[in-house]
């Protein structure tokens, strides 16, 4: 049914159980999992209201505080590979507005099935970026998964042990 | 191998972005200066 | 961006420029005024009509110009295209906002607070500082941060920044050399001792609070010298993290917004003058930006707050160049990697000095020279002065026959006032700017208030402000007008939210601290006026 699961990461605590599911359900089913990582557009009018620096310096502003980013993003895909250890995984990293990015991202690598995570109240060390799932719903090309707030999860020990049994009941249960 | 490549590609793409939101303003000092002083001497020229 | 594909945008924009124009050209020039004309005689705007309909037929014709070559022919990837064409659709709307703020919203906020003030027993919009800076920048942040700013606006928006600092450029026009003097030393000392104060501040509160370094550093530079633009230049120096500059600059933008909304209505409150109110909001309010705003909030008609803010802007921003210097000393200190402490001094000083500050001293001294001063105009002290004769300078003879009575009386002990008075009454007016300040000294003999009045009323006559800097002025304006309604624009809510741990505690602290401390300062130990 599922051969190809999308999972829309971030490193916050919503994203995380996000992962979990994702690679529960993968494991389940036997599917190829693919990372993504979305930059928010919107990090680069962080430095809207500053009028004064010659276009030089903020130029390397820009530079630097995209490969600051692009290194987390690179930091949270990569252990969220070694958390689906074994397990095919491809990755991408890609900027613009959340739901529309990963509604493309879905369609141009053929995926079944995008997991992603509920907004965590939760504080993360991350840069905040909601996915208006409104609007991702409308664009995707397949289901939507939500990992909501299932905190015990999270908190009890072998994560992913334990999330995959709850993932295989749920799966079972459709 | 791949997934270099799609790397590269990003990467390129990122520099774009940033010129297109650069790029207009790559001589904003000299330009602010430059019509800054040419109304002052405008005004010279038509008011005084 | 996709600004200057064919779009129609910069024509129906710079088409309701026009028509608003002509209309209101053709209603002002008829017999029986029309619904425009009475609007603006109900919203007592009826002096600026001339102005409207100047700047609207001009905007408007440029706009609508390039709004038919924008329809017409589609965009290339040339500078031209997006320099120019790009843009206009939204530098046209940024226009048509300042007109519907400046002509309608500001007058009508005066009457409604006019009416309510004997509801609420003030006047709620003279309180607030309810003008077309503040609504302009009001409406700027509920436009993004509601509908959004659609992609052709946005190449506009950005020319914002351009716009202030040509509004800076030619504020340096403005100055005389013992203002600036004056301003320039104050403002030395008051940037060096907080800049200097609060960094040092931040740190340790870092230290404590045991935030990361990176983080610490940032928020120094960003608290300390001139807010998001501080960040910027500071961020790559102490290597912050993604979420380092998400912290901070989301603070910074929120305590700086903060500022903008509280600094004038305090100032008007406690009866700060313009002085103090500009080296109070020069130090204390964080981001740049919003110190010309705060200037322009408490006090949009003259643009004395707006000269003494802006200097001590400008000391701020050259001050930046050696924290960042020093940051990058602390930074490396203790850290491994030798190459973090490998920061050129003279490439910062070079990368981080702003042309447009040149450009303002440059103005500055253009302006010293006196190419600015028609025939018969001088400059003396911050006023300009014209000694030609004329009937409308003349004090009327009662007055004239008082100060006869009082050189008679012998209270002038002084002879330079003397021969100053009697020229006065002499000639019915001032011929020199000699003979200004001894007019004005003669205050000092006499406890008479009525007196006092005509020899300020005396000065008052003989001065004018040359049509070369009144338009000068005017045009500066719409300048700061525009580039503080475009700014307001990128005030989002997606980076204010960023705020958070620590970052916005320390922010917090610091930034109140900071705030507070200069408040005392200012409004206590600063006296007098310019």
């Amino acid at each position: 049914m599922f051969k190809r699961i999308l999972v829309a990461t971030h490193g916050t605590e919503g994203a995380k159980k996000a992962e979990i599911y994702g690679i529960g359900l993968a494991r389940a089913l036997g599917a190829e999992l693919h990372g993504l990582y979305v930059i928010h557009r919107d990090w680069s009018s962080l430095v809207g209201i500053e009028w004064l620096h010659s276009s030089h310096a903020r130029m390397e502003f820009y530079r630097y505080a995209e490969s600051e980013f692009n290194l987390r993003a690179k930091e949270v895909l990569e252990a969220f590979k070694q958390h689906a250890n074994g397990m095919e995984v491809s990755t991408a990293i890609k900027v613009g507005e959340p739901a529309e990015v990963i509604a493309e991202e879905a369609k141009d690598s053929h995926v079944d099935i995008i997991v992603i995570g509920a907004s965590s109240t939760g504080r993360s060390e991350e840069y905040k970026a909601r996915i208006s799932l409104k609007k991702l719903i409308k664009l995707a090309p397949c289901p939507v998964l939500v990992a909501n707030n299932a905190s015990t999860i999270m908190r009890e020990g072998g994560e992913v042990e334990l999330s995959r049994t709850k993932v295989l009941e749920t799966v079972n249960s459709e | 191998m791949a997934e270099e490549k799609a790397t590269a590609a990003e990467q390129k793409e990122m520099e774009e972005r940033a010129l297109s939101v650069f790029a207009s303003e790559r001589r904003e000092d000299l330009t602010a200066l430059i019509i800054a002083f040419t109304l002052a001497i405008l005004v010279i020229i038509t008011l005084k | 961006m996709n600004g200057v594909k064919r779009s129609p945008a910069a024509l129906i924009i710079g088409l309701i420029l026009l028509i608003y124009a002509l209309i209101l050209k053709r209603q002002d020039a008829a017999v029986t005024p029309g619904l425009l004309i009475d609007l603006a005689t109900y919203l007592k705007t009826t002096k600026t009509v001339s102005t409207q309909v100047g700047v609207g037929l001009w905007a408007g014709i440029i706009v609508t110009f390039f709004g038919l070559w924008n329809l017409a022919v589609p965009a290339m990837k040339s500078k031209f295209d997006k320099l120019v064409r790009g843009p206009m659709a939204g530098i046209g709307t940024i226009i048509l906002l300042s007109f519907l703020t400046r002509y309608y919203l500001e007058p009508i906020f005066k009457i409604w607070g006019k009416n309510a003030e004997k509801t609420l027993g003030f006047d709620f919009a003279a309180m607030f500082g309810l003008n077309y800076i503040l609504l302009g920048i009001v409406i700027g942040i509920i436009w993004v941060n509601t509908i959004g700013v659609p992609g052709w606006m946005q190449a506009g928006v950005k020319t914002a920044r351009l716009s202030m600092k040509m509004g800076v450029i030619t504020l340096g026009a403005m100055y005389s050399l013992t203002e600036l003097r004056y301003m320039g030393s104050l403002s030395i000392i008051m940037v060096a001792v907080f800049v200097m104060g609060t960094v040092i501040f931040v740190l340790w509160l870092g230290q404590i609070m045991k935030t990361p370094k990176p983080l610490t550093g940032v928020l120094s530079a960003g608290l300390g010298v001139c807010g998001v633009s501080a960040a910027v230049a500071a961020s790559p120096v102490v290597k912050a993290r993604g979420i380092d500059m998400a912290y901070s600059i989301g603070m910074l933008l929120l305590v700086g917004v903060v500022g903008l909304f509280t600094f004038p209505t305090i100032g008007r409150l406690v009866g700060m003058n313009e002085l103090q109110f500009g080296a109070w909001a020069g130090t204390g309010i964080l981001n740049s930006a919003q110190v010309a705003a705060a200037a322009l909030i408490f006090d949009p008609k003259t643009i004395e707050t707006l000269k003494v803010a802006e200097i001590f802007n400008i000391t701020r921003i050259l001050f930046l160049p050696f924290i960042v210097i020093l940051l990058a000393v602390w930074f490396a200190r203790g850290e491994e990697e030798a190459e973090v402490g490998k920061v050129s001094i003279r490439k910062v000083l070079i990368d981080k000095f702003p042309l447009f500050v040149l450009g303002f001293i440059l103005m500055f001294a253009f302006s010293t020279t006196g190419v600015f001063t028609p025939r018969n105009y001088e400059l003396h002290g911050k006023h300009f002065y014209n000694f030609k004769p004329d009937e409308k300078k003349e004090l009327r003879t009662r007055d004239l026959k008082k100060i006869q009575a009082f050189i008679e009386s012998g209270q002038v002990t002084n002879p330079e006032v003397k021969s100053a008075l009697e020229k006065l009454v002499a000639d019915r007016q001032i011929t020199s700017t000699a003979q200004t300040d001894l007019v004005l000294k003669a205050s000092d003999f006499t406890e008479d208030k009525d007196l006092k009045k005509i020899f300020k009323d005396a000065d008052k006559k003989v001065q004018a402000t040359p049509k070369t800097v009144k338009t000068m002025r005017e045009y500066m304006m719409w300048f700061f007008a525009f580039g503080l309604i475009g700014l307001g624009m990128q005030i989002t809510w997606q980076t204010i939210r960023q705020a958070g741990g620590k970052a916005a505690v320390i922010g917090v602290i610091a930034g109140v601290t900071k705030a507070v401390l200069s408040f005392f300062v200012c409004w206590l130990l600063i006296k007098g006026t310019i």
